[in-house]
Order: structure tokens, then C-alpha cells, then sequence
């Protein structure tokens, strides 16, 4: 999922889908030869759209009401009981009041900035979103002025910043969140499940326009139906007033609703995630709900059956979306940032695992992939058809978020790719041929299995025979930071290729990786926020990225214990952490080490283009 | 004990397995396959294609199964898979009573469009959640009978429609080579051709063909496989 596509996604029609050999720049960022060039500006471009959405918070409720208990208030709970136990003067700091639903719906906020998290229908400006707003504004400049530019700011003198509330919350998701799901939870009584329950940092629901529940990643059949009636409710009243609702905050949690032909879906999170970081993840499960009915089948599913119960199609596949929503809760450097990664493999051998595919290619073949612990080794395509990093996204984690495919037989399974044509089936042949290592033969025909089933034999065989195998094997290693810059003070690094759609990522091997992921999702809130700056600092205890020329840092807090930078350049970006209190000279030092380093070796770290017949 | 000896004539045999989904027909392609169970399967997406030899006294039978998934989203596309079929194990859980009635959907399906001289077993899986084959004689067994469909009544409907049929465990082993095995015997000779299309010469590596099945399975009519 691109962030371009996602922008696409939103404002596309149900039907207005691109036909893969006439595609609409903006709808495909695809893995192509000849797309260098117009990526940078188109970028900045959907960054600004993306932006509108963003801000679409609402302006403050009418006169509070008395308090009810609903959903959004039991969620909050949590998060305002840490809020109050919190003595740290927080500026930000807000509690929910009440939410009450009678005629209408609105959340009441006492919100010492501004009326920021509140509902009506009434779209306004959130004030936390203006901080990242005042950051100058770089874009004019060339890589060399930023670099020029990076020696200003580090000898600037630091002013103090604020720490929103959601901060806390952020640390206890940070903390809690891998210990809890042991348990088995037959073994709970009703209360203590709803506990566990609302205790999540991070919900995921989707349901039908009726009011139907699709999915839910946690929570019993009784748990979660009265709650995604009330979201149902909330929803359509805004539909009714035709005003789509797409996000407000209560308390410290944000809801983001998108709403994706017959489906809406919901996202309830105190991690801290952007509005539009958030659509991106919830558009990536809706993805998933189509590879597995395609647009049609889901549409018609609903045509004259309004209150169709969509988890009778979906059965068996569930999996999947457990596992996209674990990976997003584990934090996804794919998922936010819209790219692929790929093994890193010498040129020849790349080329040679190519050629393999394209000399053993049936003539019904689309697309040929060699995939290897979810990142791509190889790739072959039709000249005249793209392949869509989303839709690869979706494929990878469908092989490997779930064991179903991954026990060493050969599978044949009807696949939509949304991205390639939402409205039907193609048919994957996929045959894991050591536990990490997949074969994917793709065709529209699906009589093509025993065909396909012979290509692959062949390329296995080829791969075995010629060693490539264990280069496969070897590729798959991600360089420490270390290895690649004695001494450097950077832990940890991604770097986009805009380009290629494609990501590189350092080892993660000794790297706290949920919190790591928490850092760049707010650099990356910041770079591709509304003043568009090319270079950020996070700093250890701020609560909040900062676009050059903001400074600062508000030291004592509790934080994510590492200090961050992003610097996007022209075609890419890259994210890195270093320990806390690292001299900005260090930090900037080292990412330029990485940017340089990259560049050296594009070739082996990407897949450029893939081979095509 | 199969591999040595003269070569007998070896044939392919296309098999698919239909029933709804959770009734174990994952399960019992593992256990025919690989001798083994396993408690939380993931659900099949699709369709997975496995080989396994059935070696008879005359002749060696090399299945080609289709494991589908039995998914409702799935019935449009069964005929994909069930179009060639030579055989079709058509799986219920004796557990749960629709369950059979799937079962004889799926039936019903194969006996209009399938090939038609398709060999058909119904099989009445997870016999392992049945209390003691004498449950006429209450007694006072510890373990509870889940059993909601009786052997006679899926006996009497697999006669009517001249199906062979089975109630197996895929959980112990109970029966599942003999399925196998009564199928590879039904097969009319006539419709063995000799080695196949789906056959594949350079799978050893990774999937060794098993051969080496013993006694311990407890398989007493030995499918030889
Ligand atoms: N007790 C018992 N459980 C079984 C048996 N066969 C399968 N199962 C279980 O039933 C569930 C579904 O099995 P699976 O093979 O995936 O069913 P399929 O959807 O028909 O392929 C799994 O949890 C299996 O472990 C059996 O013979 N006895
Ligand atoms: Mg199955």
C-alpha cells in the first residue's frame, strides 16, 4: 500500500478502476524502469491531499451533556487514568468527559488547547497538528542546501516543546503489548476477557454498512457486537448528514473510519499514529478483503442483501488478516512506508535467477516471483503489465503471516490482486521450496497448475543446481549499522527508495523494534506533513518529531529512549534511531553514511524494474 | 518394500476431496501422506496439490490429490478442481450433522457434472470423538460420545447412491489408508492410463516419494504406500 495508492483508493469510485496496461500515475506506483523521475514531485503532491484528509478534525460540541457510558468512554478509561496519574505539566493534556449518543452523537472534551478531539460536524483545524505545521518549510531546497542547511540547525539553540498526553499512553502500548497474548482466553470469565479487551492500545474492526461485524482482531462475538453497533451508529449519523466521518479524538484515542465499497473500517488507536498513518493500515485490510472475494463478489455479496453477513464468504481467511493487523501492531516499516524490501543479492546473481524464471516461462505465465522471508528475490512480468507493490504486499504477507501455505506443498489458490484488476481472479501457484523460501507463478488461466507446476520444478532445480540457492540464503542477512559504518552511532535504519517503491532495512537484530517503529512513524509524520520539511529530529522525551527550525526538546519526559532523524531526499527517505542524547552532528553524520552507502549499491539492494518479457 | 522388485504398472490416479470446511479432509490427506496429525490446522485457501503412491499386489496407483478448501466462497470454483477427477473422498464430520448434508450436496454435484465413471467415498471423519463401537450398550465410559451421525444412516445413504464408504479418524489413523486403498481397488483398470501429466520427475529433494510405509501404521489391509 503506497501512500499514493491509499490517496487513490480513498476518492476512486467503486467502479472507476484502471485498467493495468492505462494506468493513472497516481493510482500505481509500480515497479518500473521508467519512473524515476516524476515520483519526488508527485509525492509532495498527494502528501498535500492526504493532508486535507488529515485535518479534518471537528470543532468543539454543543454544551456537554450528562454523562452516559459508551464505548468510546470505557476505551478512554485507560488512558485518562493515566493522564491524571501523570504530575507532569502537560499543556496537551486532555480527558474525555462524556460521550453521550441520544439525539446525534458527539464526544465532549475538556481540551486545554483547543477544541481539538472533539466531534460535531463542523470540520476545523486541530491546534496539534499546527505545531507540525509551523516547522519552515524546505521543499525549495536542493539536497545540497539541506546538507548545508543541517550545519545551522545543529548549533541552534534548543527551545522547549510540549508533550501531548498521548505520549504516556504511547509508552504503555510500547511496554505491554508483547507480554499479553499468551493466555488463552476460553480459560476467562466474560469480565476479565472485556478487560483484556479494552486494554488493547490498538483496535481494528470492520463492519458493513448494516452494522454487521466483518472482523475483529480480538474480542468475543459478545464483546465486540454492541460496541461495533454504536460505532455502526456513529458512523451513519454522519453519512445521514452527508458528512463523511473520517476521524475525531477522545481522550487520547483516535478513531479513523474509512469507508471502502459495502464496508466500513475502523480504527480505535492511543499509539500516537497519524490519521493518515492509520488509513493506510486499515486501507491495507480492506485490500485483504478484496485479494480474497474480489470488488465484485463483495459488492454483489451486498446487492439486495443489506444485512449479508460478510464473515460467511471470508471463512478460512481470517488468518490473513490476523496477521496483517499483528505485523501492523509489531510495526511495519512495509506498511508505513508503502514499500517493498528486497534481498540483497550481486547484480549477476539477481540477473541469473531472472533469467531462470524467463527461460522456464510458460506461455501462460503473468507474473514470476521468487520471494524469500517476506521480501522479494526475484521478479518477472510482462512488458506491458505493472506489478503493483501493493498488491506484492498483500501476497508476501499472506505467505508468510500465516503457516497455511508454508508447509512445503504445492498450493493452486484463486488470488485477486485489487491493484492489478480489483473485479476478478487470477490464480496462484505457490510452493514454498525451503521453509523460507516461496515460488509464486501467477496466471489469469486457471488450468494452469500442472504447466505452472513444471515451471516451477525447473526453476527450483535451476536454482539448486547453480548455487543460487544459498546466495538466496545469504541475502536475506540485513547489514548492522555497524557493518556498514565502523563505530557510527546509529542503531537502526530504513531507507526508501521512492523510486522502486522499495525499502531497505538495517539488521533489527538487538534494536527494540516496536519502539523503534513508534519513532519513525512520527518522523514520518512529520516529513510527509503538511510543511513537507526534508529533515526531522526526534529527540528522546520530546513527545513529538520536530521539522527543522522547530527545535527543541523537553527534557525529563518518559520516551522511546532513542533520539531519531528522517531526511528525505530527492527519490528517497531515511529514517534512523541512536541512542538517546546523540549529538546531531553524529546522528546526521550517520545517515549520510547510510544515503551514501545505499547509493553505492542500488542495484543490489533493489530490485530495479525486475525482468520483463 | 514397494521400490525394489520388477516394476509393476504404475498409473496415475486424480483425486479430489470435497466436504465442508473443518471436517478434516487437510487431516486425512496428511495422514496418507506424511503419517501425521496435526491438532490446529490452519484452514486450506484454495486448493493443495499432493502426490502419494499406493502400491497394490499387481500394480502401483500414484494418487494426485486435490485438497480443497470447503469454504461457501469456494463452491464456484470446485470444478476447477473436481473436473478431471478419477476418484472423490466427499469428507463429513460425524460430529455434526450438516456436515453430512454438504456431503451429499457435494455428491449430488459430482454425480451431474464430474467424469463419469468418478469413484466416490464418503467418508464419516473424527470416528475418534465416537464413543465405543457398541454404543447401543450404554455402559459407563468416561469418554463422551460425540457421535451425531450414526454409522447406519450414512451406510444406508452411501448404498443407495453406490458410494464406498468409511468412517475414519485422520487424529488416530483409524482407516485412512483403507479409504485409500478401496479407492485405488475401485478404479477400473480400464481407465488407468499410464504416467501422467501432474507426474514430476525432479521433486525428490524437497519431497521425497514415500515409499517406505510399515506396519506399525496399522494399516491391517496395507495400502503398501
Ligand atoms: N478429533 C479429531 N479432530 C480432527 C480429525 N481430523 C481433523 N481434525 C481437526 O479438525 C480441524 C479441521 O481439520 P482440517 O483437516 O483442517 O479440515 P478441512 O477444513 O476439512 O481440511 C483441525 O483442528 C483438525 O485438527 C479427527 O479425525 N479427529
Ligand atoms: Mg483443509
Amino acid at each position: 500500500m503506497s501512500a499514493e495508492n491509499h490517496s487513490a483508493t480513498l476518492s476512486a469510485h467503486p467502479d472507476e478502476f484502471p485498467a493495468f496496461d492505462n494506468q493513472d500515475r497516481h493510482t500505481d506506483a509500480t515497479i518500473e524502469d521508467d519512473l524515476e523521475t516524476p515520483r519526488a514531485s508527485f509525492y509532495s503532491e498527494v502528501a498535500e491531499g492526504e493532508l486535507s484528509l488529515d485535518e479534518d478534525y471537528f470543532s468543539s460540541p454543543p454544551p456537554s451533556r450528562n454523562a452516559m457510558t459508551t464505548p468510546s468512554e470505557l476505551l478512554s478509561h485507560k488512558a485518562a487514568a493515566i493522564t491524571s496519574s501523570n504530575n507532569a505539566p502537560q499543556t496537551h493534556s486532555r480527558a474525555t468527559v462524556a460521550v453521550s449518543l441520544p439525539e446525534g452523537v458527539y464526544a465532549q472534551q475538556q481540551d486545554a488547547m483547543s477544541g481539538s478531539g472533539s466531534v460535531t460536524t463542523a470540520p476545523s483545524f486541530s491546534d496539534s497538528m499546527s505545531i507540525r505545521s509551523t516547522a519552515p518549510t524546505l521543499k525549495s531546497l536542493g539536497d545540497a542546501d539541506v546538507e548545508s542547511m543541517l550545519g545551522e540547525i545543529l548549533s541552534e539553540t534548543e527551545s522547549r516543546f510540549c508533550a501531548s498526553s498521548i505520549q504516556e499512553s504511547i509508552e504503555e502500548s510500547v511496554e505491554d503489548e508483547d507480554t499479553d497474548d499468551e493466555i488463552d482466553e476460553e480459560i476467562l470469565t466474560d469480565e476479565e476477557q472485556l478487560a483484556r479487551w479494552r486494554a488493547k492500545k490498538k483496535h481494528f474492526f470492520i463492519l458493513s454498512e448494516a452494522g454487521k461485524p466483518v472482523y475483529s482482531r480480538y474480542g468475543s462475538e459478545t464483546i465486540i457486537s454492541s460496541y461495533i453497533g454504536v460505532l455502526q451508529a456513529i458512523i451513519s449519523f454522519f453519512t445521514d448528514t452527508s458528512d463523511t466521518l473520517q476521524s475525531f479524538q477522545s481522550g487520547s484515542h483516535l478513531f479513523v473510519v474509512i469507508s471502502s465499497g459495502p464496508l466500513y473500517l475502523v480504527a480505535i488507536s492511543c499509539t500516537g499514529e497519524t490519521p493518515a498513518q492509520l488509513r493506510l493500515q486499515l486501507d491495507s485490510l480492506y485490500q485483504q478483503i478484496l485479494s480474497t472475494l474480489t470488488l465484485s463478489q463483495l459488492t454483489k455479496a451486498f446487492s439486495g442483501r443489506f444485512n449479508f453477513d460478510l464473515r460467511r464468504l471470508l471463512g478460512g481467511t481470517e488468518v490473513f488478516l490476523d496477521g496483517l493487523v499483528d505485523s501492523i501492531l509489531r510495526g511495519s516499516p512495509a506498511i508505513l512506508l508503502s514499500a517493498l524490501e528486497c534481498i540483497t543479492l550481486r547484480k549477476t546473481h539477481r540477473t541469473q535467477i531472472n533469467q531462470l524464471l524467463l527461460t522456464h516461462r510458460t506461455s501462460t505465465l503473468l507474473y514470476g516471483l521468487i520471494i524469500t522471508d517476506s521480501r522479494l528475490v526475484s521478479v518477472i512480468r510482462p512488458k506491458r503489465h505493472s506489478l503493483h507493490p501493493p498488491d506484492l504486499q498483500l501476497l508476501f504477507s499472506m505467505l508468510f503471516t500465516a503457516s497455511t501455505f508454508r508447509d512445503g506443498n504445492e498450493h493452486w489458490t484463486p488470488l485477486c490482486m485489487p491493484r492489478f484488476n480489483s473485479k476478478g481472479f487470477l490464480h496462484a501457484y505457490i510452493h514454498f521450496f525451503t521453509a523460507d523460501s516461496a515460488i509464486v507463478l501467477i496466471s489469469a488461466d486457471k488450468d494452469a497448475f500442472f504447466e505452472l507446476r513444471e515451471m516451477a520444478e525447473k526453476v527450483v532445480a535451476g536454482l539448486q543446481e547453480t548455487g543460487l540457492r544459498e546466495r538466496i540464503g545469504e541475502g536475506v542477512k540485513r547489514p548492522k549499522p555497524v557493518d556498514i559504518m565502523p563505530g557510527t552511532v546509529i542503531r537502526h535504519w530504513v531507507y526508501k527508495s521512492r523510486g522502486n517503491v522499495q525499502f531497505i532495512s538495517s539488521s533489527w537484530e538487538g534494536v527494540e523494534r516496536k519502539r523503534t517503529m513508534v519513532v519513525y512513524q512520527r518522523l514520518h509524520a512529520v516529513v510527509h506533513g503538511r510543511g513537507r520539511v526534508k529533515v526531522a529530529f526526534e529527540t528522546a522525551g520530546s513527545g513529538a518529531s520536530q521539522g527543522v527550525g522547530d527545535g527543541g526538546d523537553n527534557g525529563g519526559k518518559r520516551s522511546l529512549g532513542q533520539d531519531g532523524m528522517a531526511w528525505v531526499g530527492n527519490g528517497w527517505e531515511v529514517y534512523a534511531v541512536a541512542k538517546r542524547g546523540t549529538k546531531r552532528e553524529a546522528m546526521v553524520r550517520g545517515v549520510q553514511g547510510i544515503v551514501k552507502w545505499v547509493k553505492e549499491r542500488e542495484e543490489r539492494v533493489f530490485v530495479i524494474g525486475g525482468a520483463t518479457f | 518394500m514397494s521400490s525394489e522388485g520388477a516394476p509393476k504398472p504404475s498409473s496415475s490416479v486424480k483425486l479430489v476431496l470435497l466436504g465442508e470446511a473443518a471436517v478434516g479432509k487437510s487431516s486425512l490427506v496428511l495422514r496418507f501422506v506424511n503419517n501425521d496429525f496435526q491438532e490446529n490446522k490452519e484452514p486450506t485457501i484454495g486448493a493443495a496439490f499432493l502426490t502419494q503412491k499406493c502400491n497394490l499386489p499387481t500394480r502401483t496407483i500414484k494418487f494426485e490429490i486435490w485438497d480443497t478448501a470447503g469454504q461457501e466462497r469456494f463452491a464456484s470454483l470446485a470444478p476447477m478442481y473436481y473436473r478431471n477427477a478419477q476418484s472423490a473422498l466427499v469428507v463429513y464430520d460425524i460430529t455434526k450433522p450438516t456436515t453430512l448434508l454438504k456431503a451429499k450436496h457435494w455428491v449430488a454435484e459430482l454425480q451431474r457434472q464430474a467424469s463419469p465413471g468418478i469413484v466416490i467415498a464418503l467418508v464419516g471423519n473424527k470416528l475418534d470423538l465416537a464413543g465405543p463401537p457398541d454404543a447401543s450398550s450404554p455402559g459407563e465410559e468416561e469418554e463422551e460420545d460425540r457421535r451425531a451421525i450414526s454409522t447406519s444412516e450414512a451406510k444406508a445413504y452411501a448404498e443407495e447412491e453406490g458410494l464406498l464408504f468409511y468412517e475414519t479418524s485422520a487424529k488416530s489413523g483409524e482407516n485412512v489408508q483403507a479409504v485409500f486403498e478401496a479407492i485405488a481397488n475401485a478404479i477400473p483398470e480400464s481407465t488407468l492410463k499410464p504416467k501422467t501429466v501432474g507426474t514430476r520427475q525432479g521433486m525428490g529433494q524437497e519431497q521425497p516419494v514415500r515409499v517406505d510405509f510399515d506396519a506399525e501404521r496399522g494399516a491391517k489391509e496395507g495400502c503398501a504406500c
